[in-house]
């Protein structure tokens, strides 16, 4: 037995509480390696920073406020 | 609601989404709002609303401007398409990123429909006082993307379909994503020609409007499931919304119609409860329980997967182990799942030795939630996430998840672990038995793979039967813990859903008719209906239409099966033949196959396709 367990803190637990989907967390936060930069694989990025050079978009209350409206869409009256 | 419940559950990664999506896929704040557009020209109207049937696809790289989804007119018998990491144009109320066509924007930018003008006008912008919506006209004032003042615009000259994917940013190989219909297949034209392709010249076809997805690259670039919840999510959810919308607009025409709806969704998982408690499960099962007063039966038709002989299922009784095989130069998280059974809430921990391949292990806590497995000098060789997950009123599934990094770190200084066998052993004290499950993050046609597979190891369970082929389902006991039966998909572990399994046109010698990829239900069945998609068992793969024009490409799998299905189911139910669930479906396909006592009726190759399957002959 030379590997140990612990649990995390309870913040990453709540995180996903009982229905979150772990390897999506995972993705989104990576364990991190002793002695590394701290931002190393903070964040998963599919896109360079060069990329991401477009032009505002809309705050994330925008998108669910629209993932909302297609709720009411398919099963509002 | 679960739908709701679903978007909190995914709410950080709505959050984050300018990191994972494609950055000019997100709503721009000085986006013009949209303009109103009709779902179908009237060319493309079906002759009879009381007899039609909507198909739904959800998929990858969708060729919404194929010929086999026109009519004679040239006009676009797809009524409505999310593509979900296409650059995103115009606002509208409920597109939350991405790109949205209707059937008579996709008519203008062909150049066609004249006027554009559009039986109906979309349910979301300008509905009536008396629910029925405002006409709106395709092709004013669009922008320079394509719908816009200077590209193309009803009345115009006649575009290609190419022009079409440029104009909506989907052919731009600069852009580094959306530029899949550059290539010449894709898994999402395979499927849509096969639910819903028509000749042109058919006008069954009209009988046949098509609602689509296009899932984003990111998505389904690799099959573990890890973002594509979120969007097949909201893909449900957009399908029915917009199918309703239709609904409303052929009642226009024909008061009192309530179409039916055929959704397809030929995408899978291998891990996950596939006992119908998924939330992607429960909201298909939800919609077909109650699919609204719009709409008449609404039908999930789901692929069982390719993955019978992949061992990525296993069932251990106490006591038991099972070895964990990690491929080296994997650039991506390996995961395995323990499932315990229902219980009573609280349920009991689920909690396993981890061994490595040099023999150092240890042991996971008790205590619910995440956890670390690091070795002396601090470095995480797994995560574990302990999880009850909810299976009925006071009742929970314990779940431990453990999730190994990438035995090929994908840069200096991320974590990774070591390849080679890993043991995974429940303590005692855990429930049992335990459900193994080993999450694939394969390709779908199209990607390069990144992912190596990992899969479980055990000597008593060879990978060829003495002949030295497939095996078939488990014997009666089973004689290795690892499992065949119960390999069929994940998303498709509802009660409503029509899980269909691939099947061979010409069975082998001793009988066997099934695919040996097919994955199966715990029962040993290859599903609830067959169709083919292989030729035979030496000749793999059926001819399906590529991106555009008359390319072709052999491709295979149970996800090649399905949309055949949803095609015989949607011709049925335009028909007017009750088929409320899944019961009667078999029912009516082993009746018109003359199959009366097969298990598992197989629709046989697909007559009347608008092109050779390459199945028979």
């Amino acid at each position: 037995m030379e590997l140990s367990w612990t649990p995390a803190p309870a913040a990453d637990s709540a995180r996903l509480g009982d229905e979150g989907l772990p390897l999506t967390d995972y993705l989104l936060h990576p364990p991190a390696v002793p002695g590394a930069p701290p931002d190393a694989g903070a964040e998963p990025r599919l896109w360079s920073r060069r990329r991401r050079k477009v032009r505002h978009a809309d705050p994330a209350a925008q998108r669910r406020a629209a993932l909302r409206a297609l709720i009411d869409a398919a099963f509002g009256p | 609601m679960i739908a709701q419940q679903s978007f909190a559950l995914f709410d950080e990664a709505v959050e984050r989404l300018p990191a994972l999506a494609p950055p000019d896929s997100l709503v721009p704040a000085d986006a013009p709002p949209a303009t109103h557009a009709g779902y179908l020209s009237p060319q493309a109207m079906p002759d009879d609303p009381a007899a039609c049937a909507i198909v739904a696809v959800i998929d990858h790289a969708i060729p919404f401007a194929h010929r086999l989804l026109t009519t004679a007119s040239g006009h676009s018998r797809v009524a409505a398409i999310w593509l979900q990491d296409a650059p995103a144009r115009d606002r509208r109320p409920d597109i939350a990123f991405g790109q949205e066509l209707r059937g008579t924007m996709i008519d203008a930018m062909r150049g066609l429909g004249g006027d554009g003008q559009s039986a109906e006008g979309s349910e979301a912008e300008g509905r009536g006082a008396d629910g029925r919506a405002a006409n709106g006209r395709a092709g004013e004032g669009r922008g320079a993307d394509g719908r816009g003042a200077d590209g193309p615009v009803a009345g115009g000259p006649l575009r290609d379909d190419d022009a079409i994917y440029r104009a909506c940013g989907l052919m731009n190989p600069g852009r580094g994503a959306g530029a899949d219909l550059s290539g010449a297949s894709s898994h999402g034209a395979a499927v849509a020609a096969l639910a819903a392709g028509f000749d042109p010249a058919d006008p069954a076809g009209r009988a046949h409007p098509v609602i689509a997805v296009a899932l984003p690259d990111f998505s389904v670039a690799d099959t573990s499931g890890s973002f594509s919840p979120l969007f097949l999510q909201a893909a449900v959810v957009y399908v029915v919304g917009r199918a309703r919308g239709l609904a409303r607009s052929l009642r226009a025409a024909r008061p009192g119609v309530r179409p039916p709806l055929v959704v397809n969704l030929s995408m899978g998982l291998t891990a996950g409860a596939r006992d119908g408690s998924s939330l992607i499960a429960q909201l298909q099962d939800a919609i077909a329980d109650a699919p609204g007063e719009d709409l008449g039966s609404v039908h999930f038709v789901l692929p069982t997967g390719n993955n019978r002989q992949s061992r990525t299922r296993a069932v251990l009784a106490t006591g038991q182990s099972i070895g964990w095989q990690l491929p080296p130069q994997d650039a991506t998280p390996s995961a395995v799942e323990l499932w315990g059974p229902a219980e009573p809430a609280p349920g009991t921990p689920m909690r396993a030795r981890i061994a490595l391949p040099d023999g150092r292990a240890g042991e996971t806590g008790a205590d619910r939630g995440m956890g670390h497995l690091t070795d002396p000098d601090g470095h995480v060789v797994a995560r574990t996430v302990l999880q009850y997950r909810a299976v009925g009123a006071g009742f929970v599934r314990p779940c431990l998840t453990i999730i190994v990094p990438p035995t090929l770190p994908p840069a200096p200084a991320t974590p990774w672990a070591p390849a080679g066998q890993w043991s995974l052993t429940p303590l005692p004290g855990s429930p049992h038995p335990v459900e193994v499950a080993v999450q694939r993050d394969d390709a779908v046609t199209g990607f390069r793979i990144l992912g190596r597979q990992s899969r479980l190891v055990d000597p008593a369970c060879p990978r060829r039967d003495a002949s030295g082929r497939w095996p078939g389902p488990d014997p009666d006991p089973p004689v290795s813990p690892i499992r065949r039966n119960g390999t069929s998909n994940s998303y498709a572990g509802g009660l409503r859903q029509i899980r269909v399994g691939a099947s061979l046109a010409a069975p082998r010698a001793d009988g066997v008719g099934v695919a040996p990829y097919a994955g199966l239900l715990d029962d040993g069945r290859a599903g609830d209906v067959t169709a083919p998609a292989d030729r035979s068992e030496s000749l793999r793969g059926m001819v399906v239409p590529g991106v555009r024009g008359a390319a072709r490409a052999r491709l295979s799998g149970t996800s090649l099966s399905a949309p055949q299905l949803t095609r015989w189911l949607a011709r049925a139910l335009a028909a007017g033949r009750p088929l409320p669930d899944r019961a009667a479906i078999q029912a009516a396909v082993r009746k018109g196959a003359g199959q009366a006592d097969a298990a598992v009726p197989d629709l046989g190759p697909p007559d009347a396709l608008p092109w050779r399957s390459g199945l028979d002959g």
